[in-house]
């Protein structure tokens, strides 16, 4: 009998330690899970928020990717071997330069799915709130499927969230015009539902819809050929003028520093903020703008046509283009930051300039000075006597650097002719470093850097993030396209020259005349150039009007303009990555 | 030198009290004399254990097996003696007892822990190698799993560098998880605790993989004085009672334990010194400007890409002097170990407790190893039926690591450092006195086209950066054992076991600005906590029946797996005195803050049945069922089965006339399935991305449902089927063991790519299969001749591994690495970690060989060559050479072969120990070759390179001529072929010893019982083909397996041990 006791003790033993089903239930504390998420209107309301960033980047989330392939751009260094591959179009699909575009838009469209989804489950109290929300993650939809069109020509249509290894296959579309159809149905609801403002700043409003929905018109019309479709652009572009919300401003660089973001110029603008002591909840803006010492790893440069075609104009005052003058920085520009251009290669390192003074730094800072020549006689007189001809001389002002750090010490003097261009000597070695008027001598001879949307202060990025908002889509691109719609669809040639007077008269320019389409049509594109250098823009511009091959030929890129092969470039390839996990989707067939 | 630091004393005060606590004073008695004889053979018995049976007093017999000891009259003396039964004799009120000793039969049989309990070694039925511990103990290393390298059957043991305190990863019988796991060492259990160590890498160092925390055995925070033997559970028969935790299979640990006796105290030293193998043969100045010249002509000045350096050297060679930097940054070192410890042990139990000190310096500047040990076991006599006992380990070691040196080990940078830069970095340099020694800077940015830009100093990197990695481990185990009947015993056994890393990395201003480092005066410190407990319940029978012997095992087991880090990161402070991450200044933009949690459980059901008839025919059945909170509710649960069986011939009565010859022989097989959960700590579970954006300067928070989970994702299995033959000639003279085995992982946890059109990310899928077979053997032979002793043991295992089914391949040959390039590919069906390379075929030494070499269209395949160029070979065919074309399979970086062969003698009071290690049928890539056999940068060149192919002077040679960045255009300036590829076979003899052993006559006379010196030589050569300074070039993962990447060389180390005991 005792025996058994003890047996029993030791059973008992065994059963405190056995434990109930809990002991193996466990939740990872590290993470948020759903839950009950998806059972309010207010999470609806959190979940649209997170379509901003990711849409951001759809449209502008690899600068290098989308600015790169431009006329306006030369590479700054030949060591980032698939950014030249890329520049030069003999990138493969293993690349990989452009596939963000690919990931981020259908992020965009997988989030804008699951919303739609979930909604409809969920009750709201305001009918109308569902109705703004759904017409808000419409035109993220619409927007990226825009994005792909073009940019990948024949892409799977999804509209539905994936929930299982069976739905991972997605087919492409079977037509192309299927993926812009697809685009229009979206942002024309979207444009149903959405008001003209909305209370928190920055949100979508029908404004910003019928921007893009305007951009895809003009777009559709290009890509695929298809001519009606001017027209539709140019009634949708009319009607967000004819909503009178928008306007130019007046200094043309508030469209690029953080002061004067989200004005009237903006139609959608990407929203880059920091906030101080948590880093990872903010979102800076990638690099854009190029000088060295300030951006990070420089890749690009402008290119010497750039440089050319912005220095053809003087305004109504005689001085360079307002719009030159904050794009690039270079020699006989603006001053960045207290410093003059100089050749120290990476001279503006931080601190290096206390900005706005003319350059005087304090201890240990690159000191400069400026001297006005103008009216003396010296060796630059006869060099330009023997490289311009009959040129007269207006102004000739002397810039001297020295950095006490390395003993280094520049003198030029910068030439301002007649002729509308400057010429840089070497003080010291009396010879002509640069020419500007002459654009036949080989590219890469133009010394300057792209300053257009760098800070307002000297915020190093390795000090911190630039913070100033990119405007995805600004009224001065509705003008200009509103114009170029009309010329295209044959509309009112007054009206379409009267929008282009306007962007001129903005940049201090006088008024024009045109003759006839071709000389209207030689200006938009002439103003859209100095207008949105480094916007993303440009190359898109050049497909849809078919001009890539010749356009790079022309301006100094004949070896790129060699590679294109105009119907493959037409689109990107397809993420190698993608082609690899998608059973159902093959390559484009051009970039086997 | 000697140098016991004053804390550490705090310690051995400790144990001289503790000692004291143990042996209690006696009080006055009589005095039994006696002697004490083999019964067989009459000769005296030297170190009996005597024991007054209910007292601590005890004694042990001397040389002549005299003893004395205090009993009462009425006491009962208790013999005890390895080997003999264990007697009880009555004094009966005698003053002289002498006794003689029986041999215990049953005694002589080798028992072997088998996980969970123990068995005699010839009834086990499974695949178990145990550790020859005598040749495991003496090698001395820091880390006991470093010298498991050769001793273990099965066993794959291979360093990740020879840098001090460096962990080293442990494979049995080959591979068998996909690319993440490759290296998860196996399931390590010490005295009853699983344990398992953590070790900080900073891979950054040397691939630019970023820093790590790895998962290691946990064997490197045990002293190798404290442990009594190691066991292998290599089959899933053997292994399956360990269930989900043991596919990479099972160590098992059982450290010393307290003899009967009066204490004894033993103290153990080593020391000496650590010794550099002669670096590689690199161009001093003299020889740098010659290969300069070769490769630019005479006069450098027009040359583009020569440090100003060179031309200076040409204006004023009496300027500049030459350095090895090889001998500068690797220099003898110091290492010191000190264990002492104090056992006994009678009625009541046993106890033990042992402290231990190491002392480490390495031959790379500034790195260091500490480690402090102690460890107390205990065992007591309750009652008859009750006993308790328990482990208490605490070990603290202290790692200096290599500084860090931007993407290049500190062996590389040593080796290419430029010969005409000093080791004091800058000096004085006027510039108008060209006498003067050039002003070369260390850490100096210049930008590309500054030649003297990549010059950095390796001696500036130990000022400017440090790391301490404390790491703290503590083992502590407490059971209770209740017999309720005879032969059935109950047993609760609680264990815990926590790791402690606390890593702290400074910088410090830099002498020059360094565009990689804008993170000055900083200060990182990370805390990573890990920690396990468990509690077993065990219900265990054994008895024999006549000829049936049987023995069963029941239980139920809890475990808690524990997680736990913070890290904090700060920068730009005022000072760099600043020693706390409070310390004044800092930016807050660099702060960086983080820290999580993971928590795991298994609760597990244990089984075991074995049965044997008359020593002939045995079967042992293993079950084990687990229960993981990884896995979702509905797939939680995993069996995990094993069988074994076998057959001693040898006890058969047929056999009876072959015994004389084959005196031993016996066949096993067996089967189990094991299992492995390698997906996160949690299952699956749909999470919420907190995604907030910034409308215009207001922050609005942002949440979002993920992608697609696969909740059902479970256990990995992976099969075995094991087959084994065990044999003994000549009275087992000569014994061994073959063994053949074949094991399917499968279910193996893969990521499967979503696509990007569906959402993108990943999801975890049980797919994949690794399949593993080969054949192991064990051959050991033992004879004596008179005084003339000696034994000789030879393993070996061949594993083949197949990646039947992978996840994807894993293709290279595109882009280069940072510095050396990727040469290893993945593929299914194949066998991990292969080398893909471009061929070459040797140089053309004409100009029609260069014709010659045509392609399909009769083109030459490289126009551009000239004589002196290599010649590649178009594996395609196409014409031309390229990367992604011409690379075909050039070897494998795993070796399929792995051997030890341990030699031991013995001769009157000597002894001598040598052990061999090898590894057979892998190539090594020789990184540092590649960089400094390249006529490319400004970095050292290797002095081959003066042997450089010219036509005119030295038409013979094989080396290619120099062609500095490769301005003819010969295909590619810096292609990875197999001319960097070299057989990896080695024999390393990790240790030579030579023995005295005092005669205990003389010593006995002073109180010691037992003296020994011994005279050790540590890897004092290596026997290989290989050209680089190792090829022991272990590292983990998949990729870079195989590649020698420069990391910390091994040493060649001189010691001296003393061993004594009172």
């Amino acid at each position: 009998m005792k025996k058994y006791n003890k047996i029993c003790v030791v059973t008992l033993l065994l059963l405190i330690s056995a434990c109930s089903k809990d002991f193996l239930e466990l939740t990872d504390p590290n993470v948020l899970t759903t839950g009950n998420f998806w059972s309010s209107s207010e999470d609806v309301e959190f979940a649209v928020v997170t379509l901003y960033p990711i849409f951001n980047s759809v449209w502008d989330g690899a600068p290098e990717a989308s600015n790169l392939r431009s006329d306006a751009v030369a590479l700054a260094a030949t060591d980032f071997a698939h950014f030249n591959q890329y520049y030069t179009f003999v990138n493969t699909p293993v690349n990989g330069v452009s596939d963000e575009f690919w990931y981020n838009a259908y992020t965009t469209i997988f989030r804008a799915n699951t919303i739609l989804k979930e909604m409809e489950s969920i009750e709201f109290k305001d009918s109308g709130q569902k109705d703004l929300l759904t017409a808000e993650v419409l035109f993220f939809r619409g927007a990226a499927y825009f994005r792909l069109a073009h940019m990948y020509g024949l892409v799977p249509i999804v509209l539905e969230p994936a929930e299982s290894e069976e739905e991972f296959n997605n087919p492409k579309a079977e037509t192309l015009e299927e993926v812009w159809d697809q685009a229009i149905t979206d942002l024309q609801a979207a444009k149903a539902g959405l008001p003209e403002d909305h209370d928190l700043i920055g949100r979508v409003t029908k404004g910003a819809v019928m921007g893009f929905l305007g951009k895809l018109y003009l777009y559709r019309a290009g890509y695929l050929g298809d001519n009606s479709y001017y027209a539709l652009a140019a009634n949708e572009l009319k009607e967000i003028i004819d909503l009178g919300k928008y306007g130019l401003v007046e200094e043309w660089n508030d469209n690029f520093t953080s002061e004067n973001e989200n004005n009237e110029e903006s139609l959608y603008e990407a929203q880059y903020d920091v906030f101080p002591g948590s880093y990872d909840e903010t979102q800076p803006r990638p690099g854009n703008a190029s000088v060295p010492g300030i951006s990070g790893e420089i890749v690009s440069k402008p290119s010497e046509w750039i440089f050319v075609e912005m220095t053809k104009e003087l305004d109504i005052d005689g001085e360079m283009d307002i719009r030159l003058l904050h794009t690039l920085y270079f020699d006989g520009g603006l001053p960045l930051y207290g410093v003059d251009f100089v050749d120290l290669g990476d001279a503006l390192v931080c601190g290096s300039g206390d900005g706005g003074d003319g350059g005087d730094g304090g201890d240990g800072d690159i000191e400069c000075w400026e001297e006005d020549l103008t009216g003396e006689e010296g060796f630059w007189v006869e060099i330009v006597e023997e490289e311009e001809p009959g040129a007269e001389i207006t102004e000739v002002l002397l810039y001297g650097c020295w950095d006490p750090a390395t003993g280094d010490e520049f003198e030029h003097i910068i030439v301002t002719i007649d002729k509308g261009c400057r010429l840089r000597f070497d003080a010291w070695e009396e010879e002509l470093l640069v020419n500007g008027c002459d654009v036949s001598s080989d590219g890469g001879n133009f010394d300057g850097w792209f300053r257009k949307y760098l800070p307002v202060d000297l915020n190093c990025y390795l000090d911190g993030p630039a913070v100033n908002n990119e405007r995805i889509l600004r009224y001065a691109d509705v003008l200009l396209m509103y114009a170029e719609a009309l010329v295209m669809s044959g509309g009112s040639l007054t009206d379409a020259a009267d929008v282009v007077n306007q962007i001129r008269q903005r940049a201090n320019l006088t008024e024009m005349i045109f003759a006839d389409n071709n000389e209207l049509m030689e200006e938009i594109e002439h103003q859209r150039i100095m207008e949105f250098v480094m916007e993303g823009t440009r190359y898109y511009d050049l497909i849809r009007w078919g001009t890539l091959v010749e356009t790079l030929e022309a301006h100094g890129f004949p070896d790129g303009a060699s590679n294109i092969d105009f119907d493959k470039h037409k689109y990107f390839p397809i993420p190698l990555g993608e082609v690899n996990s998608n059973e159902s989707l093959d390559q484009n067939p051009l970039w086997e | 030198m000697l140098v016991l630091n004053p804390q550490k004393f705090y310690f051995f005060w400790l144990l001289i009290f503790l000692m004291a606590l143990f042996s209690l004073p006696s009080f006055a008695q009589n005095q039994v004399k006696g002697t004490v004889t083999d019964s067989s053979t009459e000769e005296p018995l030297v170190g009996v254990n005597l024991l007054v049976e209910g007292t601590s007093t005890g004694t042990i017999t001397d040389v002549e097996g005299n003893y004395t000891i205090e009993a009462p009259s009425d006491g009962v003396l208790v013999l005890s003696f390895i080997g003999f039964k264990t007697m009880e004799i009555p004094i009966n009120g005698r003053s002289i007892v002498d006794i003689s000793m029986e041999i215990d039969v049953s005694q002589l049989k080798e028992v072997i822990v088998i996980g969970y309990v123990s068995r005699n070694k010839q009834d086990v039925t499974s695949s178990i190698s145990s550790a020859d511990m005598e040749n495991t103990v003496k090698r001395n290393t820091a880390d006991i799993t470093e010298s498991l390298q050769g001793n273990v059957t099965g066993l794959q043991v291979y360093a990740t560098d020879k840098s001090p305190g460096s962990a080293f990863n442990v494979n049995i019988r080959g591979i068998s998880s996909p690319f993440g796991a490759a290296d998860t060492p196996p399931l390590v259990i010490v005295d009853g605790i699983q344990i398992s160590g953590l070790q900080y890498v900073d891979w950054e160092n040397v691939v630019g993989e970023g820093a790590d925390i790895r998962q290691t055995t946990g064997l490197e925070n045990i002293n190798p004085n404290d442990v009594e033997s190691i066991e292998v559970l290599k089959d899933a028969a053997a292994a399956a009672i360990y269930g989900s935790r043991a596919a990479n299979g099972v160590i098992l640990v059982t450290t010393k334990r307290g003899q009967i006796g009066a204490p004894r105290v033993t103290y153990n030293l080593t020391l000496g010194t650590q010794t550099p193998y002669p670096g590689p043969d690199v161009a001093n100045t003299e020889q740098y400007i010659q290969i300069m010249q070769m490769m630019y002509g005479e006069d450098l000045s027009e040359a583009e890409l020569v440090p100003q350096a060179a031309l200076d050297y040409l204006d004023n060679p009496s300027r500049f002097s030459s350095y090895d930097w090889y001998d500068i940054v690797y220099n003898n070192a110091f290492t010191q170990t000190h264990d002492m410890s104090v056992s006994g042990g009678g009625d009541f139990g046993n106890y033990r407790i042992s402290t231990g000190y190491k002392d480490q310096n390495g031959i790379a500047l500034g790195t260091k190893y500490q480690r402090f040990n102690i460890r107390a076991t205990s065992d007591f006599n309750v009652s008859k039926k009750i006993k308790i006992g328990q482990t208490l380990s605490y070990s603290r070691s202290k790692t200096n690591p290599e500084p860090y040196a931007f993407s290049r080990s500190v062996y590389y940078k040593a080796i290419a450092q430029v010969p005409y830069f000093s080791p004091n970095g800058i000096n004085p340099n006027p510039e108008n006195d060209l006498s003067a020694p050039p002003r070369i800077r260390s850490f100096y940015w210049g930008g590309g086209d500054n030649p003297e830009a990549l010059i950095r100093n390796p001696l500036d990197y130990k000022e400017f950066w440090s790391r301490d990695i404390i790491n703290d481990n503590l083992q502590a185990n407490l059971y209770l054992e209740y017999e309720i009947v005879k032969s059935l015993k109950f047993k609760i056994n609680g264990s815990y076991n926590q790791t402690d890393i606390h890593l702290k990395t400074r910088t410090r201003t830099m002498s020059q600005p360094e565009e990689y480092f804008n993170a000055e005066k900083s200060i990182e410190e990370s805390m990573i906590r890990e920690s396990n407990w468990s509690l077993d319940n065990l219900l265990s029978y054994n008895n024999n029946f006549g000829k049936h012997a049987v023995s069963m095992l029941a239980g139920y087991v809890v475990q808690e797996f524990n997680e736990r880090n913070i890290s904090g990161f700060k920068a730009d402070f005022l000072s760099d005195k600043t020693s706390t991450l409070d310390g004044p200044g800092a930016n807050p933009l660099y702060t960086e803050l983080s820290g999580s949690t993971a928590k795991s459980r298994l609760n597990s059901i244990v089984a075991q049945a074995f049965y044997s008839f008359n020593d002939k025919y045995q079967v042992t059945f293993d079950f084990r069922r687990d229960g993981s909170s990884s896995f979702d509710e509905s797939v939680r649960w995993g069996n995990f089965p094993g069988v074994s069986m076998g057959w001693r011939i040898s006890n058969e009565q047929f056999w009876s006339g072959l015994k004389k010859i084959m005196s031993d022989f016996k066949i096993r097989a067996g089967y189990g399935i094991l299992g492995r959960q390698n997906s996160g700590t949690y299952p699956p579970r749909a999470t919420l991305e907190y995604i907030p954006y910034s409308f215009d300067g207001t922050l609005v928070d942002g949440l979002i449902t993920g992608g697609p989970i696969n909740s059902y994702i479970t256990w990995e299995e992976s099969k075995t089927a094991n087959i084994g033959l065990e044999f003994g000639f000549l009275e087992d003279r000569i014994s061994g063991s073959v063994e053949y085995f074949d094991r399917e992982t499968d279910n193996l946890i893969t990521e499967l790519i979503i696509p990007g059109s569906a959402g993108g990310g990943e999801i975890l899928t049980n797919e994949g299969l690794i399949k593993n077979n080969g054949v192991e053997l064990e051959l050991g032979y033992t004879q004596s001749i008179g005084e003339f002793n000696f034994s000789i043991g030879l393993n070996a295992t061949y594993v083949e591994t197949e990646l039947t089914q992978i996840p994807e391949d894993v293709i290279y040959g595109e882009a280069p690495e940072w510095d050396v390039p990727h040469v290893i590919e993945i593929y299914e069906g194949r066998a991990p970690s292969e080398f893909w390379l471009i061929k070459t075929d040797g140089l053309f030494k004409s100009q029609a060989e260069i014709d010659a070499h045509v392609g399909p269209e009769g083109d030459p395949i490289q126009p551009e060559a000239q004589v002196g160029d290599i010649k590649f070979i178009d594996f395609n065919g196409d014409g031309v050479i390229t990367t992604e074309g011409d690379r075909q399979f050039a070897g494998r970086a795993r070796a399929p072969w792995d051997a030890g062969l341990n030699i031991n003698m013995f001769y009157k009071s000597f002894d001598f120990t040598m052990n061999f290690y090898g590894n057979f049928g892998q190539y090594v890539f020789n990184g540092p070759k590649y960089l400094i056999e390249q006529p490319y940068g400004y970095d050292n060149f290797s002095a081959k390179l003066l042997n450089a192919f010219d036509p005119e002077t030295n038409p013979d040679s094989d080396f290619p001529r120099n062609n500095p960045y490769d301005i003819d255009e010969n295909w590619n300036s810096n292609p990875a072929t197999d001319r960097y590829l070299e057989k990896g076979n080695f024999v390393k003899v990790p240790i030579i010893e030579i023995g005295y052993t005092l005669p205990k006559t003389t010593i006995s006379k002073v109180g010691i019982s037992s003296l020994r010196v011994s005279f050790i030589m540590q890897n004092l050569f290596t026997i290989t083909g290989y050209d680089g300074i190792d090829p022991e070039q272990g590292r983990d993962g998949w990729i870079s397996a195989g590649i020698d990447r420069g990391v910390a060389p091994q040493s060649r180390d001189f010691l001296f041990n003393l061993n004594i005991s009172f």
